[in-house]
């Protein structure tokens, strides 16, 4: 229970519940605003949350990430642009209910569908959290490191890439961990004589650099895009009908979310795809989805929210990020000095409760929002990119400077966003990088320690159970995805066989 | 079926796999310019072997993705697209961000704001001239706010 009274007294304080409101509206407006996100918007937070109390700085990016991931839905819904990529499914059956004169509708469900998804996946972390982070006492170096190679083994499972290319990507973020001074033996490596590089390569400004700059260049190639309103969004509250009909996909939804959440690496925009695939499975009438089907817009909606809370258990109990935007969120703790795991439980349950109760209040929050201010926040769309982003770059130029006064560190920002558009272009998702790139300490440190404590044996780390299971798990996300598509390509040629076979 | 007749190279991803290998390649040989350090301190591991070994990955992972360009399925050649040159407007884009943050420190920050944001706006086809000079001022405004008045950071 006291991890409950911790976070209602939290939810009890005027300062917090102006934090909440506050961040809640920046994060809707940011997150109605397609090509910017929860990680952009974190990413160029970062240089003001790393000068607030540690409460109210992470508290403030867990809310954002909440309310930018709502926010997404109303554009994806009033102008078939997904907001955000973790919308992108909304827009199958959103848009095509606000054509046929449903919008309001369409709002509504799905603003319910964030708020109980959200809600519930937050509840599903406040209770799992201390769960995971109590298992994580017993681990030792080389638990941590086989949990690492498992965090970067689910860079194979993120859909929509190469796995080799998630892969390749990955391990460009963990050679970039490596640069500056040795920890162990003070030797400089890959630093090029450079003395700004001595303590390491910025890892915020990489962060802002590969989101928010190569998404300037990319907004470049967009700028003839116009987008318009199909219908005003004001919202109606679901009736009693509508919310019949999709409670069991709501809860569905909730428990693909959570769950696909708390995988390392995996996100919103993997639970949105796989609840609407399982949504269309379970339904009565599949030949309505596409088409505007309720059930269509309202599994992708609860899953992605709740995500969120998901995202978060592995981030806080283990530090392993479950997502771009945790990913974010783990660098703001680690630079204000914040180790996540077991330890952050015993030592700083305010942080802990700060961090639940900001997400539980942002989704209440976003609720009331979305149903007296859709109008408002489907407008914020129409804010012309060829205004929004210059003074977006400026913003995180100025970010990256403010950091340690350095131009060097705008040069590291500026290269890296050239850079994140180059290997996005061709197919480099940033967020294998930013994975390698955190867990890359964590993973050199654990190994080198094992390697201490098992008298340079490192076959004895497979001895370990825990570290054993995470291996074993890590071979199964890479072989997994490769099995899989082998087994489809083998059913297809049979499938092929036999209608020729028929012929 | 697949017809070896029909395949082609996937030439994208073969120059993209030999970047890949090069840079893997380029990097090993710097890890041979990194100081060695007497076995007691480096503590049985050496500060070259984590790199070296996420480079040695990195190649093989190069290695993979260059013999799948050499024999792309049937499915990856549908999903073969020509991609065009990089679209000048990229280009400028880059050159001018690339600019904003050479003049800040040699003309200041606001004098360099007020030159960087409607440049940028210009070349993205904005010629809302009103619009613009409202929208800059205030952001500049507000940039002056933030950082100078609340963070107290000394702006280039």
């Amino acid at each position: 229970m006291e991890p409950f009274l911790l976070v209602l007294q939290f939810l009890a304080d005027p300062y917090n519940l102006f934090i909440i409101a506050a961040g809640t509206l920046v994060g809707l407006i940011v997150g109605a605003l397609p090509g910017l996100g929860s990680v952009i918007l974190i990413a160029l937070m970062l240089p003001f949350v790393v000068r607030m109390d540690p409460t109210t700085g992470i508290a403030l990016c867990a809310i954002v990430y909440c309310a930018t991931t709502y926010g997404g839905s109303i554009t994806a819904i009033l102008i078939n642009t997904p907001g955000t990529p973790a919308a992108a499914m909304t827009t199958f059956d959103g848009f095509p209910m606000a054509q046929k004169g449903e919008a309001g509708r369409a709002l509504g469900i799905a603003t319910f569908s964030s708020a109980i998804g959200g809600i519930l996946g937050i509840l599903v972390m406040i209770v799992a959290t201390p769960l995971l982070a109590r298992v994580a006492y017993h681990f030792g170096p080389a638990e941590f490191f086989a949990l690492a190679v498992f965090g970067m083994s689910m860079l194979a499972s993120i859909s929509g890439n190469s796995m080799v290319k998630n892969f390749i990507g990955g391990a460009f973020g963990l050679l970039l961990a490596t640069v500056g001074t040795d920890l162990t033996t003070g030797i400089e490596r890959f630093t090029f004589g450079q003395a700004d590089l001595y303590e390491g390569i910025a890892v915020v400004q990489i962060m802002i650099g590969i989101f928010a700059g190569g998404e300037l260049l990319r907004q470049a190639t967009q700028t003839k895009v116009k987008r318009e309103l199909v219908a005003e969004g004001v919202t109606k509250l679901p009736s009693l009908q509508d919310f019949k009909a999709i409670w069991r996909t709501v809860l569905r939804a909730t428990g693909i979310g959570t769950f696909i959440g708390i995988l390392p690496a995996e996100g919103g925009k993997v639970a949105a795809m796989i609840a609407y695939n399982e949504e269309m499975r379970w339904s009565k009438h599949k030949d309505q989805f596409g088409k505007g089907a309720i059930e269509g817009l309202a599994a992708p909606e609860a899953a992605n929210n709740a995500a969120t809370g998901g995202t978060m258990v592995p981030t806080l109990a283990l530090g392993i990020p479950g997502g771009g935007s945790t990913a974010i969120i783990l660098t703001a703790m680690l630079i204000l000095g914040l180790r996540p795991g077991p330890a952050l439980f015993a030592e700083q349950p305010d942080l802990l409760a700060g961090i639940f109760g900001a997400m539980l209040g942002a989704n209440i929050c976003f609720l009331i929002y979305g149903m007296v201010g859709a109008k408002f926040f489907s407008r914020i769309t129409l804010i012309p990119t060829t205004i929004l982003w210059p003074c977006v770059i400026c913003l995180a130029a100025l970010g990256a400077f403010s950091l340690q006064q350095s131009m060097f560190d705008v040069g590291v920002m500026v290269f890296f966003a050239i850079l994140g558009f180059f290997l996005n272009r061709h197919g480099f998702a940033p967020a294998p990088i930013v994975m390698g790139l955190i867990l890359g300490e964590l993973i050199e440190t654990s190994l080198k320690q094992s390697y201490l404590i098992y008298d340079g044996n490192l076959w004895a780390i497979l001895q370990q159970p825990i570290a054993l299971v995470f291996l074993l798990l890590s071979v199964v996300g890479v072989c997994g995805p490769l099995i899989a598509k082998a087994l489809g390509a083998w059913r297809a040629n049979q499938a092929a066989l036999l209608t020729g076979n028929d012929e | 079926m697949s017809h070896p007749a029909h395949r082609t190279i996937d030439r994208t991803r073969l120059i993209e796999a030999l970047v890949v290998m090069a840079f893997a390649v380029i990097l090993f040989a710097v890890t041979f310019s990194f100081k060695k350090v007497p076995p007691i301190l480096a503590q049985g591991i050496q500060p070259t072997v984590f790199p070296r070994a996420i480079l040695a990955i990195m190649f093989g992972l190069g290695v993979i993705q260059a013999v799948t360009a050499l024999r792309p399925s049937a499915e990856d050649l549908e999903m073969l697209k020509p991609k065009g040159p990089i679209p000048l407007i990229v280009v400028l884009t880059a050159a001018l961000l690339i600019g904003f943050v050479a003049l800040m420190p040699v003309i200041g920050t606001f004098p360099a704001l007020a030159l960087f944001l409607p440049a940028l706006s210009l070349l993205w086809g904005e010629r809302r001239w009103r619009l613009m000079a409202l929208s800059f001022a205030g952001f500049a405004g507000f940039v002056y706010l933030l950082f100078r008045l609340i963070m107290n950071v000394p702006l280039p």
